[in-house]
């Protein structure tokens, strides 16, 4: 007896699209948040990697401590490119990257990771990120861009280690979020630009991760999200022995 | 001896948490099944390609709502293609940039869609699968079409047995009010088991 079934080229395109789809949105969301959140995550909640390779300083307590292992390789490309790292050193865990869009487009990094230029603007705003070493073949980083879309790279070979939380007076943990979860008290950037620390506990109240737990299906989450629509939460700021407030954290809004 | 643990229970594990290929393994031991069901319902194939494709992306979606039956996804995946054939350009909608980049065979498709005449015989199984509410078609597709007992049925569908027992009957009566044709008799008369 004769079967329908799937055109075989249909159902080659597609499995390879849904392993594509499920890898790619199975990867952390606040890893991407960070980096490429329309500068939202970036500018107020401090990231260990971003806060580490934008300000230049020691990370803070639980951020990301980062070695460079190589000489730093850079180079200017149109459309989907590779750039050669050199020899990978034994120790490297990843490759810090910082890309500059010359032109508007969406560039893809080894590791599905992405960042989209909308504008002129964004290539006075260069992009960092660390690609995990895994995701890179050989030596080379690359990088996938439609045709016409110009591109700078700078990268290294580095190895990171993500750095304990600190520990206040009080017996709560400080520091910024990283792979291992939250600390009692989260590093963020007060609305007048002091570095501070709000409590875990005020943030997941303010936003919805509190109101999270009580959700049972997608459209608990969407209701949740309607309801709370441009409505702002400001949250105290304190220094890290978590009594001192210092400021205030914006929550919702602009 | 190690030996990698290929039973759909261990796919769906690591599928679930994000195994890429995991999925792919899945979307390989369902595929056929999943088609065959979309267009047993749709009657076309393009139309049920794209019906397949919807269900596994949601199958993916909805991962942390899938009720398995006997360690298997697959019962809630063929509701979910019922589903999905019932609104296929409401559900198309959500995936419609991956979908638009899929190969769908454009030669003619009649020496295909020969082999697939003899299914013509369920059109109007299709089309009593529409006048039907959601759960109501989900679960009657699955008995009627898959020859799942409504106790397996109601599992993947979270109806208690009971529920489901009355709803399969309600949908009879309904279908054998409106659309009494003869190649419905089979479908509308068998009883569960």
């Amino acid at each position: 007896m004769n079967t329908p079934q799937m055109n075989p080229q249909f159902a080659t395109a597609f499995r390879a699209r849904l392993v594509e789809h499920v890898t790619a949105d199975a990867r952390p969301k606040r890893h991407r948040r960070i980096l490429f959140g329309s500068g939202f995550a970036l500018a107020l909640v401090v990231g260990g990697t971003a806060a580490a390779a934008a300000t230049g300083l020691i990370p803070l307590p639980g951020g990301t401590a980062t070695t460079e292992l190589a000489e730093t390789v850079s180079g200017t490309f149109t459309g989907t490119a590779a750039l050669d790292l050199g020899q990978r050193p034994a120790s490297a865990t990843g490759v810090a990257v910082s890309l500059t869009c010359l032109t508007p487009g969406r560039f893809v990094f080894d590791d599905g990771a992405f960042v989209t230029c909308t504008s002129a603007h964004d290539s006075a705003h260069p992009s960092m990120y660390t690609v995990p070493a895994d995701a890179i073949t050989d030596t080379h980083i690359g990088v996938a861009a439609d045709p016409g879309a110009v591109w700078t790279l700078t990268a290294t070979w580095v190895q990171e280690e993500t750095t304990p939380w600190a520990v206040n007076n009080g017996g709560d943990t400080y520091g910024v979020m990283n792979e291992n979860g939250e600390p009692d008290l989260i590093a963020v950037v007060t609305t007048d630009n002091k570095p501070g620390y709000v409590r875990r506990d005020d943030l997941n109240d303010a936003d919805g991760t509190t109101a999270a737990e009580s959700f049972t299906s997608p459209e608990d989450a969407v209701r949740w999200q309607e309801q709370n629509a441009g409505i702002v939460h400001y949250i105290p700021v304190y220094e890290s022995d978590g009594e001192t407030q210092i400021g205030v954290f914006q929550i919702g809004g602009n | 001896m190690e030996t990698v643990d290929l039973s759909t229970e261990a796919l769906w594990t690591r599928g679930a948490a994000g195994d890429g290929e995991a999925f792919g393994l899945i979307f390989d031991v369902f595929r056929d099944r999943v088609f065959r069901h979309a267009y047993r319902i749709l009657q076309n194939a393009h139309d049920a390609e794209d019906a397949s494709a919807v269900a596994f992306l949601e199958l993916w979606r909805r991962r942390h709502q899938v009720r398995l039956v006997d360690g298997s996804p697959l019962p809630w995946l063929l509701a979910t293609t019922t589903n999905s054939c019932r609104n296929l350009s409401r559900a198309k909608r959500r995936y419609r940039a991956l979908l638009e980049t899929l190969p769908h065979d454009a030669s003619s498709p009649s020496a295909e869609e020969a082999a697939l005449n003899q299914f013509t015989t369920d059109r109007a199984l299709a089309a009593a699968i529409a006048t039907l509410t959601r759960t109501d078609a989900e679960l009657f597709a699955l008995v009627a079409l898959e020859g799942y007992s409504i106790a397996d049925a109601a599992g993947a569908l979270g109806l208690s047995a009971g529920a489901a027992r009355t709803r399969m009957h309600r949908a009879r009566t309904s279908l054998q009010r409106e659309l009494g044709h003869d190649t419905l008799v089979g479908y509308l008369s068998k009883d569960a088991t």
